[in-house]
C-alpha cells in the first residue's frame, strides 16, 4: 500500500451512476459542507429508468449542480482549491457514468488536481464516515438499493467481504415492481413507504423466502405472492397490501443482518444505499441491533440515496491509501465491489 | 485569442489548440467508443506541446451534434466543465454546418450528410454566401434512399459532403450530376472549426457553458417505443 499525502483538504464527489446527478463538497472525508442532489424526473412516466434519457439529463445538469455544491461550501468556481475530485466510475449506467467522468476529468485538468475514481458500492458504504458518530468495525453493512441487495462484513475501510446478496431482484426493484403493479407512483420505494402508512402491516401474511441459514435474499417469490394475493383479493385495501409487503421486506432485511452481524462477531450494524431511506427498516434496525447490543449507524437518509458526499469521502480514502487516479480512467458499468481477502 | 477545440460526436475525434495566425495544434483518433479514456490524456499533451495553458484559453468551439450519442455526451460534459472551471464561453458549432463550411467556394448545392447508424443519415443543406454558407433548411434524419430522392427533386447541381456521403455513395451516385468532396473532408475536425469559429469570437457569438445544447434530432429509443405502445394502447 503505497501512501499518498493527503492535506485535510476538499474534496468534490461527483455521482452520475443512474438518475441522480449529485455533487458535494466534503472536509477531511467525514464533513459534507454542501450536498447537492438533482433527482431526474423525466423517467416517472416510464415506471423505470431509461438509460438514454438519464445521460442526456446528467448532460445537462452537471455543470450547474457543480457550481450548486460549490457555491454553497463557500467556494469560488474559478479557483476553489480542492484536494481532488473523486468520481463515480462504475457499476452503472453506461451512459450516466460518462458524463460525471468526462466532467471529473475537465474539472481536475482545469484545476490542475488529481482525479479519484471510485466504485459506487464502496461509495455507498462509506456513507457512514459521514456521521459525527465513528462507527466501530468490524460492522456488517446492509446495502439496500434499486440495483443492489448485499450484506457486507467490513473489518476496516476498504477491507470488505460480500456475505450474502439477492439472488433474484434488489429489494429496491421489489419495491418498484410491486408500486407499479399496485398502481403507485415511480420509484417504488417512498411510495409503498407512503401507502403502507395508511395500511395494517399484519394484515396479510406474505412468506419470507430463504430463511435457509444463509443471508443471501430472493424477492421474486414475494413479489409474485403479492401479486397472486392483489389478484384473487380485488376488494383488499391496496394500503393493508403494501403495508404488509413492505412489513414482509424489512423483517428479512433486518432478520438476516443481525443474524450475520451476531455469527460474525461484528460490533455495529450499519445501513446504506437508496432503501435505506425507508423510515421502518431504519426504525426495526435500530431495535434489532440494541436487542443484540450491537451499535446500529443509519446514515442521514441524504446521504443514503445516491449522493456526491459518500463518493468524496471514499475518495479521500482512496487517494489517501492509493493514490490519484489515471486520467486515461473511464466507466465500467459491471464493476464489482472489490473484496480483500482476511 | 486562443481556442480550445473539441470534436468528439463521429467516428474520428479531434481535439486542438490553437492561437490566432498560428498553426493550430490538433490531435485526431479513430474512435468511436475512446473518447472518455482518451479525451484527457490527448487534451493534456498538446497543451504541453503547444505550450499553452489552460489560463490562456479565450473560449471553447465544439461540435454539438448531430452525432453518435456517447461521443457527444463525453465532448460535450467535458467542454461543459472545462470551460465553466477556467471562466470562459463556448462557441456550439453543428458538425453538418461544419462540413458545409469546408466546401464553402463550391457554388452548387451543398448537403452534409453523415452516417446516424441504423441504416439512416443525418443530413441538411447549404448554399454559398459571402464568406461562407447558409444553410438553407432543418437538421434532419432519414434513410439514404430517402435523401437522394429528396435531393434529385431539387433538381441542382449538388455536391455531397461528410462520411455519410461516402458510406452510401452507391445509393447517391444515382443522382444526376452529384459530386462527392472526398475522403479529406469527410469528418468535421477541429481545423475547420477553428476557421468557422474565430470571426464569430471576435463577434462575440458565443453562450455560457451552460447554455450549450446538444442536437439530438432522433428521439431516445425507449422514449419512442413508449410512445409507440401509448398510441397503441388509446387505438385498441
Ligand atoms: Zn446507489
Amino acid at each position: 500500500m503505497n501512501s499518498y499525502p493527503v492535506t485535510q483538504g476538499l474534496i468534490l464527489g461527483i455521482e452520475t451512476s443512474c438518475d441522480e446527478t449529485a455533487v458535494a463538497v466534503v472536509r477531511d472525508g467525514h464533513h459534507a459542507l454542501s450536498s447537492v442532489i438533482s433527482s431526474q424526473q423525466v423517467h416517472s412516466k416510464f415506471g423505470g429508468v431509461v438509460p438514454e434519457l438519464a445521460g442526456r439529463e446528467h448532460e445537462k445538469q452537471i455543470l450547474p449542480v457543480v457550481r450548486e455544491a460549490l457555491t454553497i461550501a463557500g467556494l469560488n468556481m474559478i479557483s476553489p482549491n480542492l484536494e481532488a475530485i473523486a468520481v463515480t466510475m462504475g457499476p452503472g449506467l453506461s451512459g450516466a457514468l460518462m458524463v460525471g467522468v468526462a466532467a471529473a476529468k475537465a474539472l481536475s485538468i482545469a484545476w490542475n488536481v488529481p482525479l479519484v475514481g471510485v466504485n459506487h458500492l464502496e461509495g455507498h458504504l462509506f456513507a457512514v464516515r459521514l456521521e459525527d458518530d465513528p462507527i466501530e468495525y468490524p460492522a456488517v453493512m446492509l446495502l439496500v438499493s434499486g440495483g443492489h441487495t448485499m450484506l457486507v462484513l467490513v473489518s476496516a475501510p476498504g477491507r470488505y467481504r460480500i456475505i450474502g446478496q439477492s439472488l433474484d431482484d434488489a429489494a429496491g426493484e421489489a419495491f418498484d415492481k410491486v408500486a407499479r403493479f399496485l398502481g403507485l407512483g415511480y420509484p417504488g420505494g417512498p411510495e409503498i413507504e407512503k401507502e403502507a402508512q395508511f395500511g395494517d402491516p399484519k394484515a396479510i401474511r406474505f412468506p419470507r423466502a430463504l430463511r435457509d441459514g444463509s443471508f443471501n435474499f430472493s424477492f421474486s417469490g414475494l413479489k409474485t405472492a403479492v401479486v397472486t394475493y392483489a389478484r384473487k383479493n380485488p376488494n383488499v385495501e391496496v394500503s393493508d397490501i403494501a403495508a404488509s409487503f413492505q412489513a414482509a421486506v424489512v423483517d428479512i432485511l433486518v432478520e438476516k443482518t443481525i443474524k450475520a452481524a451476531v455469527e460474525n462477531g461484528a460490533k455495529s450494524v450499519a445501513l446504506a444505499g437508496g432503501v435505506a431511506a425507508n423510515t421502518i427498516l431504519r426504525k426495526r434496525m435500530v431495535e434489532g441491533a440494541h436487542k443484540h447490543q450491537l451499535a446500529a449507524c443509519i446514515p442521514a437518509k441524504i446521504n443514503c440515496t445516491d449522493n456526491g458526499a459518500m463518493i468524496a469521502a471514499a475518495g479521500a480514502w482512496r487517494l489517501e491509501n492509493f493514490g490519484p487516479s489515471d486520467l486515461s480512467l473511464g466507466a465500467y458499468p459491471s464493476m464489482a465491489l472489490e473484496e480483500f481477502a482476511e | 485569442m486562443i481556442l480550445l477545440g473539441i470534436d468528439t460526436a463521429s467516428d474520428v475525434t479531434s481535439i486542438g489548440l490553437c492561437k490566432h495566425g498560428q498553426p493550430p495544434y490538433i490531435t485526431s483518433f479513430p474512435g468511436p467508443n475512446n473518447q472518455l479514456e482518451r479525451i484527457g490524456v490527448v487534451l493534456e499533451r498538446i497543451m504541453v506541446e503547444s505550450g499553452i495553458k489552460r489560463s490562456s484559453i479565450s473560449a471553447l468551439v465544439v461540435d454539438v451534434g448531430p452525432g453518435l450519442f456517447s461521443g457527444l455526451r463525453v465532448g460535450v460534459s467535458f467542454a461543459k466543465s472545462f470551460a465553466g472551471a477556467i471562466g470562459v464561453p463556448i462557441i456550439p458549432l453543428t458538425s453538418l454546418d461544419i462540413l458545409a463550411f469546408s466546401q464553402k467556394n463550391c457554388p452548387r448545392l451543398i448537403v452534409s450528410v453523415l452516417d446516424a447508424r441504423r441504416g439512416e443519415v443525418f443530413y441538411s443543406t447549404y448554399k454559398k454566401v459571402p464568406g461562407g454558407v447558409t444553410r438553407l433548411g432543418p437538421y434532419l434524419v432519414a434513410s439514404p434512399e430517402n435523401v437522394a430522392v429528396e435531393i434529385e427533386s431539387i433538381d441542382e447541381l449538388t455536391l455531397l459532403v461528410g462520411h455519410g456521403a461516402n458510406r452510401y455513395q452507391e445509393v447517391f451516385s444515382t443522382i444526376p450530376q452529384v459530386q462527392f468532396a472526398g475522403l479529406a473532408m469527410a469528418y468535421p475536425l477541429t481545423a475547420m472549426m477553428f476557421e468557422l469559429a474565430q470571426p464569430m469570437f471576435y463577434s462575440e457569438q458565443f453562450v455560457s457553458p451552460e447554455n450549450v445544447e446538444v442536437v439530438y434530432i432522433r428521439d431516445a429509443d425507449a422514449k419512442v417505443n413508449f410512445e409507440v405502445r401509448k398510441a397503441l394502447k388509446k387505438e385498441s
